[in-house]
């Protein structure tokens, strides 16, 4: 009871050590770092009880995920309608697929959903992971001996930083595989705008090239000049050039119209390069607050019983950390949920910019 | 002697306190106002349109949780701060 008249609310959501997992320190230069919980210089990996959540959600994700895979595959050539864990499994994911991923991504949807249900399912076993108390009930149950079995594995800003780096690589990296297709087959650059179907050039359109002669034959470039020239293209395709001037204008007007457009265009840029960056910070930021947030709350309230010492408190107190905790139920699905809509979100526009 | 007034007022950090609940504060306010009036044209959206309350819903709470992340980001902001009261004397 002393201990815990002493609760710290931080102390709920900061990750506990365990043990070192790496017999040398890692110097980084600076002293410290609040936020990840660097102290006095040289860092030491531990093994926190954060890490433990996650490898226990990973290998729950690990578990479940293949054995409902496997009743679709058990089912043979009369698909029947499921049942049981596999009913809630296959909601889940049909509206993931059918109502996040399909209106974004169009036909591009069955390459993305292993990542984007992967992520879905390990954020969400995390957050509610955290809901359930383990810590306290090993901390009863061990005799008071086993303290910090348990915690929010999304509340560190590790995990989710980690989840956020993955979402930047997806993002990234189909963007400029879809440029580099294509590169492949022709089709780069091809704009399906209104010139396409009534045949005619648009005369209000900004474009310099010529209108192809036959819009169903495209010539590819080689897998080579395709590879290097598929990231500066991506990078070239954050900005388009908003006012650049068409053949039929003037010199004083296509002076100023170009100066506005290189101008437009660095600042489009700028935007863009850092908006590709911050967007996945936003990400890890996002799902890092709910969590801590939540928690923080919940511990604070709590520890108000043991601050005022009254059992009316104490009633109160619980009545409100109940119904807290179903809000924190909530936020941990939507969280989860709004994770893998943004990143379908960021995808959707990294494979098909001009949408 | 301005000296001395700026000794009174600024040698204990607690400016650093005040900063930190004001930014609270501010934060939540802005926060509630946003979510409020999305909340509001929200419900006027489904009342007029009862068969359009499905996508309406997922937008609002799309729309909340994007207000909310900022939200809490200057909340931690805030936290660290005022978090850093008791270590700077």
């Amino acid at each position: 009871m002393l201990m815990l008249a002493s609760h710290d609310p931080a102390e709920h959501v900061l990750p506990h050590r365990f043990f070192e997992l790496l017999p040398w320190n890692f110097n980084f230069g600076v002293k410290t770092i609040p936020i990840l919980n660097i102290d006095f210089g040289p860092a030491k990996f531990y093994f926190t009880n954060h890490m433990l959540m996650s490898l226990v959600a990973a290998v729950l994700c690990l578990f479940v995920l293949p054995r409902v895979a496997r009743a679709y595959a058990r089912m043979g050539p009369q698909p029947r309608a499921p049942r049981g864990m596999h009913n809630l499994f296959e909601a889940i994911l049909v509206f993931l697929r059918d109502s996040v991923a399909r209106p974004i991504l169009g036909h591009r949807t069955d390459a993305f959903m292993p990542l984007l249900w992967t992520l879905f399912f390990f954020i969400l076993f995390c957050n509610l992971l955290g809901m359930v108390p383990l810590d306290s009930i090993v901390y009863l149950v061990s005799g008071r001996k086993l303290e910090h079995i348990g915690g929010t594995a999304t509340g560190n800003l590790a995990l989710t930083g980690g989840l956020a780096i993955c979402a930047l690589f997806a993002i990234h990296i189909s963007g400029v595989r879809a440029v580099y297709q294509g590169l492949i087959e022709g089709t780069y650059g091809a704009h399906h705008d209104e010139s396409h179907a009534t045949g005619h050039a648009d005369p209000g359109a900004q474009h310099d090239y010529p209108p192809h002669p036959d819009p169903h034959y495209h010539v590819g470039s080689s897998p080579a000049a395709a590879a290097v020239w598929a990231v500066p293209l991506y990078i070239w395709n954050f900005a388009p050039h908003v006012f650049k001037p068409g053949p039929h204008v003037g010199a004083m007007t296509k002076v100023a119209m170009t100066v506005l457009d290189v101008g437009m265009w660095g600042v489009l840029f700028l935007l863009e390069f850092l908006g590709a960056l911050i967007k996945p910070f936003a990400l890890m930021i996002r799902l890092f607050a709910n969590m801590i947030a939540g928690h923080i709350v919940l511990a604070s309230i709590l520890s108000l019983t043991f601050i005022m010492g009254s059992y009316a408190v104490g009633v109160a107190s619980a009545l409100g950390c109940v119904v807290l905790s179903l809000l924190e139920l909530l936020v941990a699905l939507l969280q989860a949920y709004i994770f893998t809509f943004l990143t379908a979100l960021f995808i959707g526009a990294a494979v098909a910019p001009e949408h | 002697m301005v000296d001395l007034l700026a000794q009174a007022l600024f040698a204990d950090h607690g400016l650093m306190g005040l900063g930190a609940g004001l930014g609270a504060g501010i934060v939540t306010l802005g926060a509630a106002k946003g979510i409020g009036h999305l909340a509001g044209n929200s419900v006027e959206a489904i009342a007029r349109q009862p068969e359009a309350g499905g996508r309406v819903f997922t937008s609002m709470i799309i729309a909340a949780a994007l207000i909310e992340g900022f939200t809490f980001f200057a909340l931690i902001i805030c936290n660290s701060i005022a978090g850093e009261l008791g270590k700077v004397q």
